[in-house]
Order: C-alpha cells, then sequence, then structure tokens
C-alpha cells in the first residue's frame, strides 16, 4: 500500500510540457527543458506505443572459440566413446521470435515509465540416434517475462545527454514446458533454452551516453541482474554488455547506424534435475547442461531510422556476431533482426 | 494464471489513473514559441546584471520583448510576480516598443532598430538567421530540440556574469 502510495504521487507530478499550465513551465529546468521536442507538429501526448519483433537463429557449434559441426557433436555409439562433449540428441538450428507490445508513459521531460510485453515463438530442429527420434522439432510459445522500467535523462552540455534506466522484470513467461523428447515416452519438461521466462525476479539496469549532433554517437552499458532461484531449481546467467553506435542522417527523414557491442553472459546455477538422464553422462543434449550456456561475443550491427512522421517512427536492425567464445559445445548465434514502430498517440 | 490475471488488474489500474492526465494549456501559442519563452525566464536566473544596472536594489528586471502580442502575454503569465537573483528582483515583461532600459531583449524581427542602448541588455535572438550580429544569445534548433549558443566575449565586454550552469547548457560561440 505505501509503494502503491508513492507511485501514484510520483505520477501525478504534472510536469510534462504538454498538459502544463504557464506557472507549472515555470518551474521547469533546462534539464527538463532540453528533451521537449520544439517542432510545431510533434505529439504533445505521453503516451509511446511500441511494438517490435525480433527474430534470432542459432545454428553449428561453438567450444570456446573453436567451430564444431553437428556431427562432431553428435554421439555415434561403437564409433566413439561417450563423453561429456558429445550427446546422443544435437539441437541443428533454433530459431527464436519475440513479438514486444510496449507503452511507455512521459512523466516528466526526464523521466519515463514504461510496460513491455513480450510474446515467444521458439523452434528447435534436432538430430539423434534414438529411434524414431532421428530427425524431430520442438516448438513452444506463449507469454514472455513481462518488464517494466523507468528511464531518467538528463544534460551536460547543449549536445550531450545521458540516460540511466532501471527496471524489474517479472517472472510471468513459463519454465514449465513440455514436448515429446526422446528421453521417455510422451511429453517431458524441455531444456532451459525452450522455456519462455526465466522464473526469477530480474533487474535490468541500463546507462547511455549520447553526443547529437550531425554526426552522432552512443555508447551505452547494461546489465540483466537475475535474483533468487526459481521453482524449478536453477537460475539463467546474469547478461552484460557495452554498446557503442554512430548514426547520421541520409536524408531528412531517414539516418543510417552501424555499432559494435560486447556481450558476456554467465552459465546457469543450479540445474532442472528433470532435464537428466540416468547415465555416467547425465545431460543427452548440450542444452540441458546448465554449464553449457553463456560466454563472450562480439557483435557488428547496422540499420536504419526512418522518420514517417513526425510522432511514428520506423526501425530496422540487423545484428551479425562477429566472434564468440562460448561455454560448449553450445549452439552459436547465427544472426538477429529486429524490426520495431513506434507512435506517440 | 491468478499471478497473470493480478498483473493485468494492476497494469489497468495505472493506466487508467495515467487517463486522469489529459488538462492541456489551453495557449494559442506555438510549442516552439512556449519554449522559448520559459527559457527567456531561465535565462534571468543565471545571468547577474551589473549593480550600475539598476537605480535601486527595487528595480525590476526588464525583459523586452519584440514579438506578437501573444508571446508577450505568454512570457507575462510565465513570470508572474516572480524574483529572481540574490537581490530577489522582481521580473517584468515590457513591448521592446516602449521601453525604457533592458536587461534582456528579445528579437524575432528581421528589421529590428533598437530605440534604447544596449550598454546593459542581454539580446537574445530567434533561431534562424543570424540576422543580428550583436546577440549574446542565439537559439537554435539541434536534433528538434531548442538550444542556445551563448558569445561568451560580448557578456564579458558589458560586464555581465553568466553562471556556469549556464554555460554548462550553452553551445559556446
Amino acid at each position: 500500500m505505501k509503494s502503491f502510495k508513492y507511485i501514484a504521487s510520483f505520477l501525478f507530478c504534472s510536469q510534462c510540457f504538454a498538459q502544463s499550465t504557464p506557472s507549472e513551465l515555470a518551474e521547469m529546468s533546462f534539464d527538463e527543458l532540453f528533451f521537449i521536442d520544439s517542432s510545431p507538429s510533434a505529439s504533445t501526448s505521453p503516451w509511446t506505443l511500441g511494438y517490435a519483433y525480433k527474430f534470432a537463429e542459432y545454428k553449428g557449434y561453438l567450444d570456446g572459440d573453436s567451430s564444431l559441426s553437428n556431427d562432431e557433436v553428435l554421439w555415434e555409439p561403437g564409433n566413439e566413446p561417450r563423453t561429456s562433449d558429445n550427446f546422443p540428441v544435437v539441437p541443428t538450428v533454433i530459431t527464436q521470435e519475440v513479438h514486444t507490445v510496449s507503452l511507455a508513459y512521459d512523466i516528466s521531460p526526464q523521466w519515463q515509465v514504461s510496460l513491455l510485453v513480450p510474446y515467444i515463438r521458439q523452434e528447435t530442429d534436432h538430430i539423434s540416434i534414438v529411434g524414431n527420434y532421428e530427425t524431430f522439432v520442438i516448438e513452444t510459445d506463449g507469454l514472455g517475462d513481462i518488464t517494466t522500467q523507468a528511464t531518467y535523462r538528463w544534460n551536460t552540455g547543449s549536445s550531450e545527454t545521458w540516460a540511466i534506466g532501471f527496471g524489474l522484470r517479472l517472472p510471468t513467461g513459463s519454465i514449465d514446458e513440455e514436448g515429446d523428447t526422446p528421453r521417455a515416452p510422451g511429453d517431458q519438461e524441455l531444456p532451459y533454452a525452450m522455456q519462455l521466462g526465466s522464473g526469477s525476479y530480474d533487474f535490468p539496469l541500463d546507462v547511455r551516453y549520447k553526443l547529437s549532433g550531425k554526426h552522432q554517437i552512443t555508447l551505452g552499458a547494461s546489465a540483466n541482474i537475475r535474483t533468487g532461484t526459481n521453482d524449478r531449481g536453477y537460475r539463467l546467467g546474469n547478461n552484460y554488455k557495452l554498446t557503442s553506435q554512430y548514426s547520421t542522417a541520409v536524408s531528412q527523414k531517414v539516418d543510417v547506424f552501424g555499432g559494435l557491442s560486447l556481450v558476456y553472459s554467465d552459465s546457469i546455477h543450479g540445474q532442472d534435475d528433470a532435464l537428466l538422464i540416468d547415465s555416467p553422462f547425465p545431460y543427452p543434449a548440450s542444452i540441458t547442461n546448465p554449464d553449457l550456456y553463456g560466454g563472450k561475443k562480439v557483435n557488428l550491427n547496422i540499420g536504419l531510422l526512418w522518420e514517417a512522421t513526425s510522432d511514428f517512427y520506423l526501425k530496422l536492425d540487423i545484428n551479425k556476431p562477429v566472434y564468440q567464445y562460448l561455454n560448449g559445445p553450445q549452439p552459436k548465434e547465427n544472426w538477429t533482426g529486429a524490426f520495431s514502430l513506434t507512435k506517440k498517440l | 494464471m491468478k499471478k497473470i490475471r493480478r498483473l493485468i488488474v494492476s497494469f489497468g489500474s495505472v493506466v487508467l489513473l495515467m487517463a486522469t492526465f489529459t488538462v492541456r494549456s489551453d495557449s494559442s501559442l506555438e510549442r516552439g514559441d512556449q519554449l522559448k519563452a520559459v527559457y527567456l525566464f531561465n535565462f534571468t536566473k543565471y545571468i547577474r546584471w551589473p549593480d550600475s544596472s539598476f537605480e535601486s536594489k527595487s528595480e525590476k528586471i526588464s525583459i523586452c520583448v519584440d514579438a506578437p502580442a501573444v508571446f508577450r502575454e505568454f512570457l507575462g503569465e510565465i513570470i508572474n510576480n516572480k524574483r529572481v537573483g540574490k537581490a530577489q528582483q522582481l521580473l517584468e515583461v515590457v513591448s521592446l516598443d516602449v521601453a525604457v532600459d533592458c536587461e534582456l531583449i528579445y528579437l524575432v524581427k528581421r528589421d529590428n532598430k533598437l530605440p534604447i542602448t544596449l550598454n546593459n541588455s542581454v539580446i537574445v535572438t530567434d533561431s534562424g538567421d543570424n540576422y543580428f550580429p550583436e546577440n549574446e544569445i542565439k537559439f537554435y534548433i539541434l536534433d528538434k530540440k531548442l538550444r542556445f549558443e551563448i558569445d561568451l566575449d560580448k557578456f564579458k565586454k558589458k560586464n555581465i556574469t553568466v553562471s556556469s550552469e549556464l554555460l554548462k547548457l550553452a553551445k559556446i560561440k
């Protein structure tokens, strides 16, 4: 109740330019004024609705930075001994699609709160040495983890802007997804990669610096800190990311951008015992081993931002890892693509 | 399932709460000009005029405006009985046509012939062409946001002090 009162009083801080009286405007600082769009056609609504589609494909394997073929990861009884680096079941292609609807509200020119609701669809092609399961496909889909976040922006110069964001990711995505795997007849619990949520309360954080002008530079650092242990006895690894991006206008309405990012992810802590088989080598596939998650990546991205109208934006972004060092054998990221629409209401 | 229902109810409540923010400013002034008026008021907080500018400490700081009446009225509502500076001087908005003495002058027209002396006046000009080269502050647009450029040498020549906080946010000429 206390926290609700705090949030309500915070929201009623009616400092938004579009909705303020002259006397309220007089209370605004330069820091707040610097974020207000001065164009006459700009929307005065504090609400922003967004939709984003993200596609990711994982194909092939890496152990550290050494490539492995699917055949090298697949255990062939009689031809080679079973080790901790080969498996009777091998995912060959993993695709992930995420549709995210977001709603943001500008409490003031500097403060924004937002809500992001993802819908996830995943599909994994497999090969295996198990009869009747030589090739098979597993799919999962549903609501992912909903994120609420707040962002605060401030200026350190006429063209320098900083932003800090912090949020809470709620465990609304399922971690009990099941499918028909060679592990046993019927449906069984699916590996971590095929689940829709983390099952834990996570805290996304980020800091960004932007230098505006004809040539725009953005630098950022972000993290996703996960807490506790979920109901299935594990916690996904934390993620840390450093980003740099350059963008410039190629026309009045279109900006192009390119950048580089460094990503570090932890492996999974704990494990889901339902994924194990009764054997000296208890992991039937690499994606059932919690230690074979995480690693380091260097990603290159390019894209464009199109301002269709003063309050409607479209963004395209293609991301390709140029270097990966993974806790492997682990499926390697091939590429990701993202498309987003943003509309001021 | 219960968890999701709770979340939906909570989110719905927040949306309803936020939907109450629908009171809009009824000013007919364009957003860009509203912003400039607020900036002008803010400038007076960070600029210190020499004592010789004022016959007495109780004398007002005059913002002389060469802009349509609707702008003057809006700026008048912004500064309504406000006091600034160490001496807590009152602010006033005056039309440049009838001004006698001005601490801050805002010019938007191209054919400005100033009817007053400029010794202690800070001249602010609108974004666009640099048609009035004697200006100390000039508005400009960067990424659709209003910014300002300060000519520090001109401030020094007039012995007018600008706060470092204002300089931090300005583009220095």
